[in-house]
């Protein structure tokens, strides 16, 4: 577990496109210690006839029951049938580990642009990559998905969570010179709990200046499996179209592809 | 049978350890057989979770007080088993029921409904020895995605369990209301 974090977090600042602002806005990823199961508290001064256990005594549980370790501290949460708005401002959520395993995480694109389409990359935890569209609605496979699109829905198969590492969701036009698609990506709980991220007209004003031209897809949000449980961002990030290069921006570099936008299904 | 109730530590004197286990047979489907969760809510004497940490199954795989951990690999004839160390188990904590659900996250709805079998039994941890079977409980589901299997309690300075067998439509999400356990 917590090697498997700590690398989840190296792979996303590798991932980070060199034309990305600096992100001090996610505590998350200024933490990069080697994470531990927390230890029982014992007095540090035990004397020869303290009843307190030593230090070096084993711990009282059964063996094989160690303490989870702690979620990662400061990231706001969202409580059950709550709704929240995942603005650049406040992009981050982090659920707890039974709404990261109970049910399905559900998404749903709404807008008005008859040519939008949701994709969805993930990453398991066995590193293979793999992405979800409407030509592909099944990841990594039909009989049993961890990801399953279906038209502008999208839903992620919590039992199966302790595979996923982490996933991306885009949100494009059908046709590239139309422009941006306008929308709000609403991601549900099985407790209810809503999520809103705004596809904002203003999110391709962020780029920089000097960045590539022609960025119409949205990188609408992102989550990673960070300690058995998932936090989600909305990225609020304008990329390329072709999804080759947007998602090779994100790290998702393990994909073999038959074109700039189709990839070699396994 | 439904309702039936065994005074695990007068059965057996100097019980520490109690597994929970459930066996069922899904007829090959596999769409369901995938999906089913055995958990365990800790309640306190009102009978409701204190918090999300209460949850014990696949995702968080032991309580914060270590008293009740999911099994990885369950041994035996059972599908999933749950172990309570009854001596950790805090005494804010007066019972602990043991939930079976159909995990709803798949393209593909299956109910308890399609079970062919569904036994809980209750073993000693130290030996292994069973202590308690239920009869089949699979006759009597119908529509319902969740279904509390049992329950131990504490009694009389001691620990019970009690076969419940009843039944959710509303799945793990109704379970979760009657038990008070935020999602």
């Amino acid at each position: 577990m917590s090697s498997a974090s700590t690398t989840t977090v190296r792979t996303l600042v590798a991932g980070v496109p060199d034309t990305a602002l600096v992100r001090d806005d996610l505590p998350f990823l200024r933490r990069r210690s080697r994470l531990r199961a927390t230890a029982p508290v014992v007095p540090a001064a035990a004397s020869a006839l303290d009843l307190a256990p030593p230090v070096t005594a084993p711990s009282p549980a059964r063996s094989g029951r160690t303490p989870l370790p702690p979620l990662l501290a400061g990231l706001p949460g969202v409580g059950q049938g709550d709704r929240r708005l995942l603005t650049v401002e406040d992009p981050v959520v982090q659920l707890t580990r039974v709404q990261s395993g109970v049910g399905g995480l559900r998404g749903e694109l709404h807008t008005t642009r008859a040519d939008a389409q949701v994709v969805v990359a993930y990453e398991l935890a066995d590193r293979s990559q793999g992405v979800v569209r409407a030509a592909q609605p099944y990841g990594p496979d039909d009989r049993r998905p961890v990801v399953h699109l279906a038209g502008l829905r999208f839903t992620i198969d919590l039992r199966q969570v302790r595979t996923l590492r982490r996933f991306l969701v885009v949100v494009r036009p059908g046709d590239p010179a139309a422009g941006p698609v306008e929308g709000v990506l609403v991601v549900t709980t099985a407790g209810g709990s809503r999520l809103e991220v705004p596809l904002d007209p203003l999110d391709g004003a962020r780029e920089r200046a000097d960045g590539p031209t022609g960025r119409t897809a949205t990188v609408a949000l992102t989550g990673h499996l960070v300690r058995g449980a998932l936090v989600l961002r909305a990225e609020h990030a304008r990329q390329v179209h072709p999804l080759r290069d947007l998602l090779a921006a994100y790290g998702y570099r393990g994909l073999s592809w038959r074109d700039a936008d189709t990839v070699l299904a396994r | 049978m439904r309702g039936a109730n065994v005074a695990l530590t007068k059965e057996v004197p100097g019980l520490r350890t109690l597994v929970v286990g459930a066996a069922w047979d899904a007829g090959g489907e596999h769409a369901l057989d995938d999906n089913l969760v055995l958990a365990a809510v800790l309640c306190g004497p009102d009978g409701r979770a204190r918090s999300a940490d209460d949850f014990v199954f696949f995702q968080q795989l032991v309580s914060s007080d270590l008293s009740v951990a999911a099994v990885d690999a369950a041994l035996g004839d059972d599908a999933e088993q749950v172990e309570i160390d009854l001596g950790q188990v805090p005494a804010a904590v007066e019972r602990v029921v043991i939930v079976l659900y159909v995990s709803e996250g798949g393209p593909r709805r299956r109910t308890l409904g399609q079970l062919r079998r569904c036994v809980v039994r209750v073993l000693d941890g130290g030996t292994g020895a069973g202590i308690v079977t239920s009869e089949d409980l699979a006759p009597g589901f119908g529509g319902e995605t969740a279904v509390v299997l049992g329950e131990v309690y504490r009694h009389a300075g001691g620990w019970k369990f009690k076969v419940v067998g009843q039944g959710y439509a509303a799945g793990v999400v109704g379970v979760a209301e009657q038990y008070g356990l935020p999602l």
